[in-house]
C-alpha cells in the first residue's frame, strides 16, 4: 500500500478528488482492506456533519418522493445464484460445462439442486448427473446468438433456450402438471410448413433438446397418447414465439 | 476512542435515538421488498439530514428539493444493494446525498462562476459561521465540539470540502496551502473527528 495513495482516504470520502484521481483511488481501494476500513468510518463521520446541518425540507418532498417512488423500479439484490433469464450467457473459458450445467440447473430446478451441505461424493454425483442431463444446453448456451426465455402457461411453466446459430432450441422443464393417465406431452417445432415433432418429454425434469429449429418460428406443447403423434392432435397447452 | 456514550445517545432526542442504531437491516429488506410504508418510514427519519446536507451544499431551496427527491429515489431504487456490514443506512444515504449535491454544484453550468470565486479566494462564507449555526440540539452540540478539537488549517479544510463541496486542489487555493498539506489535513481532522464523536464500525 503505498503511503501516498492512502492519505487520499479523507479526500476520497469527502468526495473532493477530482473524478480521474477518484477513479485511481477507487481501483486502489479494491484491493486495500485498510483503506476500505478507513474509509467506511470517515463515511459514518462525514453523515455526522452532515447531520449536523439537518433542516426541515419542505412538505412538498414528501409527497413529491412517495409519488415518484412508484413509478421507479427497484434494483434486484447483486448477489446470490438469481440469473436474468433474457440474453444471458455464460462464458465457458474457465468454467466445465459439469458447472455451467449445475448452473443451468439450479435455474431451472432452483436451489435445491446443490446443496452445500451435501457430501463430497453425493454432490460429485449429483454434479455429474446433472452434467449428463444439462451438458448439450450448456454448449448452447456458449452461442452467442442464444436467447433464453422463462415461459409460463397455465400451471407449466419452463426455460426455453433458442440458439439459432446451432441450429437448436432446449426445452427445460420447470414445473409441469400431471399430463394424464397415458398420457404424454409432446413438443412441437411450428413453421409455415406446419409442426414438426421436437420430441416428447420423457419425465419432468429432463430437457428436451431439439436441432431441427430451421424454418420454424413457434415451440408448441401438446398433450398425446402415450408415444406420441405424428402431428398434434390437441390444443397446445403452451406456444412460444422463438423469435420475440 | 472517547466521545459518544450510550447515556449521551439515550438523552431523550428520538431523531438521534433512531441515527444511533446501527443498521436498520430491517427496514432496509423491507424496502428491498418493495414495501412502500417501510420507505416512508425511511424517509421521515433520514429526510431532515439529506435535505439539510443538500442545501447547506447547494445553497438554493429549488434546486436543493430537487436534488434531495433524486437522492430518496435512488435510495429507494438501490435499497437491495445496501449492506449493514459496511455501515449504517445513514452514512449510505448522507453519502449518496453529498455525492450528489457536488456532482450538482460541479456541473458545467456552475463551474466559470466557482472558477472565478477560487481565482478571486474568497468564499462566499467563512467556515466559522456554519459552526455556529450547528449549535442546538445535542448532535449539532456535539459535533459543534469535536470541530473545536481540530487545528484550524483541519477545520477549514474539512469545511470547505464537505459544506462547500470543493475539491481538495480548490481548498489549497482558496487557503494558500500546498496540496499534499490539504490531503493530509482533510485525512487528519476527519481521523480526530471519528474519534471524538465515537464513531466505531
Amino acid at each position: 500500500m503505498s503511503a501516498d495513495i492512502h492519505t487520499l482516504t479523507g479526500a476520497y470520502a469527502l468526495h473532493a478528488l477530482s473524478e480521474s484521481e477518484r477513479a485511481a483511488f477507487e481501483e486502489h481501494l479494491a484491493e486495500c482492506a485498510a483503506c476500505r476500513k478507513e474509509v467506511a468510518e470517515m463515511q459514518e463521520t462525514a453523515a455526522r456533519l452532515g447531520s449536523a446541518v439537518a433542516t426541515e425540507p419542505p412538505e412538498s418532498l414528501r409527497r413529491d418522493v412517495l409519488a415518484a417512488i412508484r413509478r421507479v423500479r427497484q434494483l434486484p439484490p447483486e448477489d446470490t445464484n438469481v440469473t436474468p433469464l433474457r440474453g444471458r450467457r455464460w462464458p465457458l473459458r474457465a468454467t466445465s460445462l459439469v458447472a455451467a450445467a449445475a448452473a443451468i440447473a439450479a435455474i431451472v430446478l432452483g436451489a435445491q439442486v446443490i446443496q452445500l451441505s451435501e457430501d463430497a461424493t453425493e454432490a460429485e454425483q449429483r454434479l455429474a448427473d446433472i452434467g449428463s442431463r444439462y451438458g448439450a444446453v450448456a454448449e448452447m448456451i456458449s452461442a452467442p446468438d442464444t436467447k433464453i426465455m422463462a415461459a409460463t402457461a397455465g400451471d407449466m411453466r419452463a426455460t426455453v433456450v433458442v440458439s439459432p446459430r446451432h441450429g437448436k432450441v432446449a426445452f427445460l422443464p420447470k414445473q409441469v402438471p400431471e399430463p394424464g393417465e397415458g398420457k404424454t406431452y409432446q413438443l412441437w417445432l411450428i413453421g409455415r410448413d406446419g409442426a414438426h415433432s421436437a420430441g416428447l418429454l420423457p419425465d419432468r425434469d429432463t430437457p428436451v433438446v431439439a436441432d431441427t429449429i430451421r424454418g420454424a418460428n413457434v415451440l408448441g406443447v401438446t398433450v398425446e397418447p402415450e408415444g406420441g403423434s405424428k402431428q398434434p392432435t390437441t390444443q397446445p397447452v403452451m406456444t412460444l414465439a422463438l423469435n420475440s | 476512542m472517547h466521545g459518544a456514550t450510550p447515556e449521551h445517545v439515550n438523552t431523550g432526542d428520538p431523531d438521534l435515538r433512531a441515527v444511533a442504531q446501527p443498521g436498520h437491516q430491517d427496514l432496509m429488506s423491507r424496502i428491498a421488498r418493495g414495501d412502500e410504508q417501510a420507505f416512508t418510514e425511511l424517509y421521515d427519519l433520514l429526510a431532515e439530514r439529506v435535505f439539510g446536507l443538500v442545501l447547506r451544499v447547494m445553497r438554493d431551496p429549488a434546486q436543493s428539493e430537487e436534488v434531495a427527491q433524486e437522492v430518496f429515489v435512488e435510495l429507494w431504487r438501490t435499497a437491495s444493494r445496501f449492506q449493514s456490514d459496511r455501515g449504517s443506512v445513514t452514512a449510505w444515504a448522507m453519502t449518496i446525498a453529498h455525492r450528489r449535491a457536488v456532482d450538482r454544484v460541479r456541473s458545467a453550468q456552475s463551474t466559470m462562476d466557482r472558477e472565478a470565486r477560487v481565482a478571486a479566494g474568497q468564499q462566499d462564507r467563512p467556515f466559522d459561521s456554519v459552526a455556529d449555526e450547528v449549535a442546538g440540539r445535542f448532535e449539532r452540540r456535539q459535533v459543534r465540539q469535536c470541530l473545536d478539537t481540530l487545528t484550524e488549517l483541519q477545520r477549514e479544510s474539512v469545511g470547505l470540502a464537505y459544506y462547500q463541496g470543493y475539491t481538495y486542489g480548490e481548498v489549497a487555493t482558496l487557503l494558500d496551502t500546498p496540496l499534499g498539506t490539504i490531503k493530509t489535513r482533510l485525512r487528519d481532522g476527519l481521523i480526530r473527528l471519528r474519534d471524538c464523536l465515537g464513531v466505531t464500525r
